[in-house]
C-alpha cells in the first residue's frame, strides 16, 4: 500500500513538467520561427503533408529531437540552421513549452481524411498486435493504447502527416535518422515492408490528437523493446 | 655567321636578361615572405610537455577566444579531431587533427615545431594553406603559443585522419601553396592601431584573427597587407567592414555587448557571426570586449572608391511589390519604419545586411530565418521565421531590393537569379 503511494507520488512528480502551466516568461513570442511550420499553438501546419504537430508531446521526446537536429542525428537543414546556436537550456525551455500546450492537430471542424478500408485494416493489425513472427511489437505496446505517447520520451503517433511518417521510416532504414543505441525504431523500420509503412502513415494521418489524449504517465506501461536509455521489459522477443 | 651562332647571340641578348629579371623578382619575393627561415622546420627536438596547470588553463582560454575547436572539429565529430570542410573558391580544404594523438594528431610535435607552424604556417606537413590564419598567429607572444601547446597536449587523442583536400586549379598544382606564399604572404605587416590599445590589437589582429573573414580578399584569396577590416564575402556570407564609420550606429558599449552575446535593441549576431559569438566571443570578459570595441572604432574607413557610382533605379512595380511584402510579412516585428520594436526586434535601417554593399545576408536571412546565439547575456533569443516556403525568388528579390533602396546607399537591385544563386542554406 505504502509502496504504491510512493510510486504514485514519484510518477506524478516525473510527469509534472509536461502538465505544468506555461512559464511566466511565455516563449510564444520568442518562437515565431517555429510557428510557420508547426503552427502558433504547436498544431502543425494545417493541410500540410509534412510538418508534424508538437503540442502535448512528451518534453523528453521533444528535447531529444531538438538536440538531434542541432547535433546531427536528424538531418533537416532548416531545423539544423535555426537550432545550431541554441544551448541545451534553451532547447529544454522550448521542449517544455510545446509539451505543455494541449494536444491539437487540426483546425476544429476541418474534415478528417478517409483511409481505404484495406489499408486501415493492415495498419490497425500492426498497431494493436504487431507481428511476433518478424519480431515486430505492437505500436501500442510502446506508444500507448491510444497512441498518444508515453512519458518521458515516447511520442504520440496519431495525427502525424502521412509523408512525414513515410519520410521518418525512410530515414531510419537508410541511416539518415539515427538515435541513441539501441535505436529501436531503426530496427523496426528495417523489418517493415514499404506497403506497411504506407498503410501506417495513411491511417495515422487520418486520426486526430486532441485532449484528453495526453502521453501516458511514466512507468504506466513497460515497452517490450530496448530503446535508447528508456525503461523496458527485460524479455527477449 | 652560322645559324647556331645567330641563335646563341639572340639567346644571350634577349632571353638572358629576361631570365635574370625573373630570377631577381623571385629572389625578391622569396626575401619578402621571410627568406629561408619559414622553410626550415625544426626537427629533432624532444617533445617536452610541462603539464603546468596554470599554463594549460591559459591555453584553454586562448583556444576558446581563437575558436581553434570551431575550425578543427567536424560537425558531430570529436573535439579537435579535424575534418571540418571549408569550401573555398579553390576547392574544399579540410581542417587537420590537433589532438594529442602521435600519429594522426600533433602528439609527436616538439614545442619548437609547434611554435614554427604557428609563426610561419609551415610544418612537417608542408606549407599550409592560408585558410590557417598564421599571419595572425605570427603576432602572438611566445608565451601564448607555448600555453596553446600545453593545452593541446591535454586534448584526448583521436585516431582519425581528416579527408584529403580536394583542390581545384591552380591550387592543386605542386608548389601552389609555396607560390601563394611568395606572392602574398608578408610577415609582420604594419599595425593600423595606436599602441595605446595593445590589448585590443592583440585580440583582433592576433588570437581573434578577425581579418580572415572581415578582411577584403584580392586575387587568389589574398588578404591585403596590414590589418584592415574592409569587409568581404566568406563561406557564403558577407562579413561587414569594421571601422569608425560602419560602427557609428552602435551606441557606446553596444559593440562589446554584441560580441559577448547580448541582444542590443534586438540586434544580435546572425549567420556565420552567430557561430563565432556562440562558440567563442561570448566568453570574452568585459574588459577584453571593451578593448576590441575601442580598437575597431579607431580603425579608419577605407578611402572612397574612385569608380563613378552607378545610378541604379529600382523599377516602380518591383518597389510596389517590395513595399507590399514588407507590410504583410515584416512590419509586425521590424516596424513600419524599419526601426525595430520593443528592443526585441532588430532595426533594419541600421543593419549591415540592408545598408551594406552586399545583399547576400539579407537574402539568406529572409529565406531561412534567423536566431541569435543563446548566451548568458541573451539566453532565450527571439527567432525570425523562414520565408522560403512562402515567398518566391522574385518576391525575395523585390523585398530585399526595396529595403536596400529605402535604407541603403543606392545599391544594385537584386535579381531572382541572385536569390537562387546565393540563397543556399548552410549545412554543417
Amino acid at each position: 500500500m505504502n509502496t504504491n503511494r510512493y510510486l504514485f507520488l514519484l510518477l506524478s512528480a516525473l510527469s509534472l513538467p509536461a502538465w505544468a502551466e506555461p512559464a511566466a516568461d511565455d516563449l510564444t513570442k520568442h518562437l515565431a520561427a517555429c510557428n510557420v511550420c508547426h503552427g502558433a499553438k504547436g498544431e502543425g501546419a494545417t493541410g500540410s503533408e509534412y510538418y508534424p504537430h508538437l503540442a502535448g508531446k512528451p518534453a523528453g521526446y521533444l528535447l531529444r529531437q531538438l538536440r538531434a537536429f542541432r547535433d546531427g542525428g536528424r538531418n533537416y537543414p532548416q531545423m539544423g540552421w535555426l537550432m545550431r546556436n541554441m544551448d541545451d537550456a534553451y532547447l529544454q525551455a522550448i521542449a517544455d513549452h510545446f509539451a505543455a500546450l494541449p494536444p491539437r492537430t487540426r483546425v476544429p471542424g476541418a474534415p478528417a481524411r478517409r483511409v481505404e478500408p484495406a489499408l486501415a485494416e493492415r495498419a490497425q493489425a500492426l498497431i494493436e498486435h504487431g507481428d511476433a513472427a518478424r519480431g515486430l511489437p505492437a505500436c501500442a505496446a510502446c506508444h500507448g493504447a491510444d497512441l498518444a505517447g508515453l512519458e518521458p520520451a515516447i511520442p504520440a503517433l496519431v495525427g502525424l502527416p502521412e509523408e512525414y511518417v513515410v519520410a521518418q521510416f525512410g530515414g531510419w532504414r537508410t541511416g539518415v535518422r539515427t538515435a541513441q543505441q539501441p535505436d529501436c525504431m531503426a530496427q523496426i523500420a528495417r523489418k517493415l515492408e514499404p506497403a506497411e509503412i504506407r498503410a501506417l502513415a495513411s491511417w495515422l494521418s487520418a486520426q486526430e490528437h486532441t485532449e484528453p489524449h495526453r502521453p501516458a504517465a511514466a512507468g504506466s506501461l513497460l515497452p517490450p523493446l530496448a530503446c535508447a536509455d528508456l525503461p523496458h521489459a527485460q524479455v527477449q522477443p | 655567321m652560322s645559324r647556331l651562332r645567330q641563335r646563341l647571340l639572340f639567346g644571350t641578348i634577349v632571353l638572358l636578361p629576361l631570365l635574370l629579371l625573373a630570377a631577381g623578382w623571385i629572389s625578391l619575393l622569396y626575401l619578402q615572405q621571410g627568406g629561408s627561415t619559414p622553410f626550415r622546420v625544426p626537427r629533432g627536438f624532444a617533445r617536452v610537455v610541462t603539464g603546468d596547470a596554470v599554463q594549460i588553463e591559459q591555453g584553454r582560454a586562448l583556444a576558446r577566444i581563437g575558436n581553434c575547436a570551431g575550425c578543427h572539429t567536424a560537425h558531430g565529430g570529436k573535439a579537435y579531431a579535424g575534418g571540418r570542410a571549408f569550401a573555398t573558391p579553390y576547392g574544399t580544404i579540410y581542417s587537420s587533427n590537433l589532438t594529442s594523438h602521435p600519429q594522426y594528431g600533433i602528439g609527436a610535435w616538439s614545442l619548437e615545431e609547434f611554435r614554427h607552424a604557428m609563426r610561419h604556417g609551415v610544418s612537417r606537413n608542408g606549407v599550409q594553406s592560408p585558410v590557417f590564419p598564421y599571419a595572425n598567429f605570427a603576432r602572438l607572444p611566445q608565451t601564448d603559443v607555448d600555453a596553446l601547446f600545453a593545452y593541446l597536449a591535454t586534448v584526448p587523442a583521436v585516431a582519425v585522419t581528416p579527408p584529403a583536400d580536394n583542390l581545384e586549379f591552380p591550387a592543386n598544382l605542386p608548389g601552389a601553396m609555396t607560390a601563394w606564399r611568395l606572392l602574398y604572404y608578408r610577415p609582420d605587416p604594419p599595425h593600423t592601431t595606436a599602441p595605446a590599445n595593445a590589448r585590443g590589437a592583440a585580440l583582433v589582429e592576433g588570437i581573434g584573427h578577425c581579418a580572415v573573414c572581415h578582411g577584403t580578399r584580392g586575387l587568389f584569396s589574398s588578404l591585403a597587407e596590414g590589418t584592415r577590416l574592409d569587409g568581404g564575402r566568406v563561406l557564403g556570407w558577407y562579413a561587414p567592414a569594421l571601422n569608425a564609420q560602419t560602427l557609428q550606429t552602435y551606441a557606446p558599449g553596444a559593440v562589446a555587448a554584441y560580441l559577448r552575446g547580448g541582444a542590443v535593441d534586438g540586434h544580435a549576431a546572425y549567420g556565420k557571426m552567430a557561430d563565432v559569438v556562440a562558440q567563442n566571443l561570448q566568453y570574452l570578459d568585459a574588459a577584453d570586449a571593451d578593448a576590441v570595441e575601442t580598437y575597431l572604432r579607431a580603425l579608419p574607413p577605407p578611402p572612397p572608391s574612385r569608380r563613378e557610382p552607378t545610378n541604379w533605379e529600382l523599377p516602380s512595380e518591383q518597389r510596389a511589390r517590395g513595399d507590399r511584402l514588407y507590410d504583410e510579412n515584416c512590419a509586425d516585428c521590424h516596424g513600419k519604419d524599419g526601426r525595430g520594436k520593443d528592443g526585441k526586434y532588430p532595426a533594419l535601417v541600421t543593419s549591415s545586411a540592408i545598408t551594406g554593399p552586399d545583399p547576400i545576408n539579407a537574402i539568406k536571412l529572409t529565406l531561412f530565418g534567423a536566431v541569435g546565439p543563446a548566451t548568458a547575456q541573451n539566453p532565450r533569443p527571439y527567432t525570425m521565421p523562414p520565408f522560403a516556403q512562402k515567398l518566391s525568388s522574385a518576391d525575395v528579390a523585390a523585398l530585399v531590393s526595396t529595403l536596400r533602396a529605402r535604407w541603403g546607399a543606392n545599391p544594385r537591385p537584386v535579381s531572382p537569379g541572385d536569390v537562387d544563386a546565393w540563397g543556399g542554406i548552410d549545412e554543417r
